[in-house]
């Protein structure tokens, strides 16, 4: 006999998203989708960031890889409370993924930061329930990027020009990154950021504040 | 993988309340930008057995190419472009390719026995 269903299995996933995003709402979390191409610099991005952001707003991380957990591990040194997900091939983090890291995390943190799986197609594609999503998108990648991935990019709140550190050993200036941005992500906030010296990430935290206050409203410790 | 779940619990629903002992496959679509259908495909040979009535189920997935459509001229195209080639407009969006639908199963029911005639394609 043949059984007929036609269920939407993607409707299924944007009401997980949905509940992610609720659970988010009721704790007072503010979760930032970190997605970008493998080795964009997502988890040196983190690093610079975490000892800044963490002890003010308690921060926690979800880590995606396909597999290891190496970035997970960076993390935890840091002292942050991580769970690394693996998802065992596919090429992005799906939201019942998200939803099962959420129980293992601590509650009490203001921020969640997702690293999604180095990809800058499919993660763009699927809505795992955060409140923003920011591309990392390094300056040796070159600056046709934003044009060959425009999903990512155009649906970015924020991008961050990273390994700027790099930029007088290309011959390649960061005003071509900057135009290219300008018609790609014309929406998205850009943060030219240097994991390596640091330059630009106090610019960028205080973005990420700004999201948070703007989410909710009050700064943080009153909550 | 989460995705193969949720065919499971679809699958199981569908098959308890029709009676189905045994499913002999299940007939999926999938979008070439929303899973990977290899991947899919080996997740579910993992996982199928934890519904004994899936055990013996072949997946059978048809894949919808992924296309993006210019929303000013409908020009068509099967990668991602920044311009529309043919009129300038910015970004044409994706219009297929992200389907994830489950949309028939087959099997053996305790009454009937082995038989997909008659019923609704
Ligand atoms: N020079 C320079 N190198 C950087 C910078 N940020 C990251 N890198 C290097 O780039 C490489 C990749 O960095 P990761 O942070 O692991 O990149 P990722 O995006 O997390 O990579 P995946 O998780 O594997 O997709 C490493 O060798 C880093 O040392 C930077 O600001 N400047
Ligand atoms: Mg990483
Ligand atoms: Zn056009």
């Amino acid at each position: 006999m043949k059984v007929i269903l036609a269920r939407d299995l993607q409707a299924a996933s944007e009401r997980v998203a949905e509940a992610n995003r609720n659970r988010f709402r009721q704790h007072g979390v503010l979760a930032i989708n970190l997605m970008g191409s493998p080795g964009a610099g997502k988890t040196a991005l983190l690093e610079a960031t975490l000892p800044r952001l963490h002890p003010r707003y308690g921060c926690t991380v979800v880590e995606g890889d396909i597999a290891t957990t190496r970035d997970g591990e960076r993390i935890a040194a840091l002292g942050v409370p991580v769970v690394q997900l693996n998802t065992g091939g596919a090429c992005h983090l799906d939201p019942a993924m998200v939803a099962r890291a959420l129980e293992e995390l601590p509650g009490g943190g203001r921020l969640l930061f997702v690293e999604n799986v180095g990809n800058l197609v499919c993660p763009a594609e699927v809505d795992i329930g955060t409140d923003r999503t920011v591309v990392v998108f390094s300056v040796t990648e070159g600056p046709d990027k934003p044009e060959k991935y425009p999903l990512a990019f155009s649906r970015a709140d924020a991008v961050v020009l990273s390994k700027v550190d790099l930029l007088p050993h290309l011959d390649l200036r960061r005003e071509d990154f900057l135009d290219v941005l300008g018609r790609c992500a014309p929406a998205a906030a850009v943060f030219p950021v240097s994991a390596r010296t640091g330059e630009g990430v106090d610019a960028w935290c205080a973005w990420i504040e700004a999201q948070v206050t703007n989410q909710y409203s009050h700064p943080p410790g009153e909550g | 993988m989460a995705l193969v779940e949720e065919i499971l619990t679809a699958c199981r629903q569908a098959a308890t309340s029709h009676g189905v002992t045994k499913v002999t496959a299940v007939h999926i679509t999938v979008g070439e930008m929303a899973a990977c259908a290899d991947a899919l495909r080996f997740a579910w040979v993992a996982c199928r057995g934890r519904f004994p009535p899936l055990e013996e189920a072949a997946l059978d997935i048809r894949t919808v190419p992924a296309t993006w459509v210019c929303a000013r001229c409908g020009a068509e195209y099967r990668e991602p472009v920044g311009r529309c080639q043919a009129c300038g407009a910015a970004l044409p969006r994706l219009q297929s390719g992200l389907e994830l639908r489950v949309d028939y199963l087959e099997g053996d029911d305790d009454r009937h026995g082995r038989a997909s005639a008659g019923l609704p394609a």
